[in-house]
């Protein structure tokens, strides 16, 4: 059956199964020929009717709601999963830590160096004592018996 | 999708609040199995965070989302070899519940049978559409296929709901799916 709008029945019955019942959603010019349709056709709002009815049944079944750990687990994803955003950009993110590390490495032993009081070896390599003057060995074993109740052996070990 | 490109946590929280129970709906109604459903939400929403700067603007992002949470349902699918029965949760009859209550539940089950028995490309098309709320474009964009194939899925799948619901309707003993929808229009 055709009607004056330009839509069979049987058009109109494909495009509720394609397209739903909501006829403000279907393309024009089907949308405006499907109301001028209902208009005239019991048979056509029948149709509508069982779409309609199919639409509601759907919407019985619901799926759960997400828990309340699956909430939690996915709000922490970028803690568990921080993203490194120099290999977006850098090619070379991979070469570089290893660098930047031995460069770090490198600025710490120069600095520890300038900075550090000199060990005992460099200083006796330089010929400077640890107070900056040499005791004589007499002193050395004043001080030993004083401090250990015995005279030190000053012979080289 | 450009903050949460750019690795904001704030952008990728709302981003997750937004979509997170729509995504889990999608999931659940193509796997049919709770806790595996919790896993490929999870991974959908691990992918967006990781690949934000593979979305283009042309697409919604609900689209996007669900795209990659489709195409890690249908990985599941295949492993499985077989679409497994929706566990149906909540959806068993107490007799200590209302008549109208338990009514309710048989037409559920009624549906979620009939859902069941679609091949699986229309019971995704269905799900996309009826259910997450997509247009037909944004749907035949998830499933990778034309417009026309995806009101033809959309056809046969409701002409065949209609059909089981209605023969239900008829069957001897059975009086409750149309009552009920009739019930709620």
């Amino acid at each position: 059956m055709k009607t004056r709008t330009g839509l069979t029945l049987q058009r109109f019955t494909e495009l509720l199964d394609s397209n739903g019942h909501d006829l403000q959603t279907w393309p024009e010019p089907e949308s405006s020929d499907g109301g001028r349709l209902l208009a005239s056709s019991s048979e056509a709002r029948v149709a509508l009717e069982q779409a309609r009815e199919l639409a509601v049944l759907l919407d019985g079944v619901h799926p759960p709601e997400p828990s309340a750990h699956l909430t939690a687990r996915v709000l922490e994803i970028p803690i568990r999963h921080p993203r490194n955003e120099a290999r977006s950009w850098w090619p070379f993110a991979t070469i570089l830590r290893p660098v930047m590390g031995l460069a770090a490495a490198a600025v710490l032993g120069i600095l520890s160096g300038a900075l550090l009081p000199p060990t005992s070896d460099e200083l006796a390599s330089s010929g400077a004592s640890p107070a900056g003057e040499e005791l004589p060995s007499s002193d050395w074993e004043e001080m030993s018996e004083l401090a250990l109740g015995t005279q030190l052996d000053l012979e080289p070990w | 999708m450009q903050r949460v490109a750019a690795a904001d946590v704030q952008a990728y929280n709302e981003l997750v609040h937004s979509h997170l129970s729509s995504i889990h709906g999608f999931a659940y109604r193509l796997l049919g199995q709770q806790q595996e459903a919790e896993e490929v939400t999870q991974e959908t929403f691990l992918r967006a965070w990781q690949r934000a700067n593979t979305y283009e603007p042309r697409a919604r992002v609900s689209t996007w989302l669900h795209a990659i949470c489709h195409n890690l349902a249908i990985d599941r699918l295949r492993k499985r070899k077989e679409h497994a029965n929706p566990e149906l949760v909540d959806l068993a009859p107490d007799s200590a519940e209302p008549q109208h209550l338990l009514e309710r539940k048989r037409t559920a089950e009624s549906v979620q049978s009939a859902l069941d028995r679609l091949a699986p490309r229309q019971r995704e098309a269905v799900v996309l559409v009826h259910y997450q709320g997509l247009s037909n474009p944004e749907a035949a964009e998830v499933l990778g296929v034309g417009v026309e194939a995806v009101e033809s899925l959309l056809a046969r799948a409701r002409r065949s709901l209609k059909k089981a619901l209605v023969t239900e309707v008829h069957a001897p003993g059975y009086n409750g799916v149309q009552q009920n929808a009739r019930e709620r229009t």
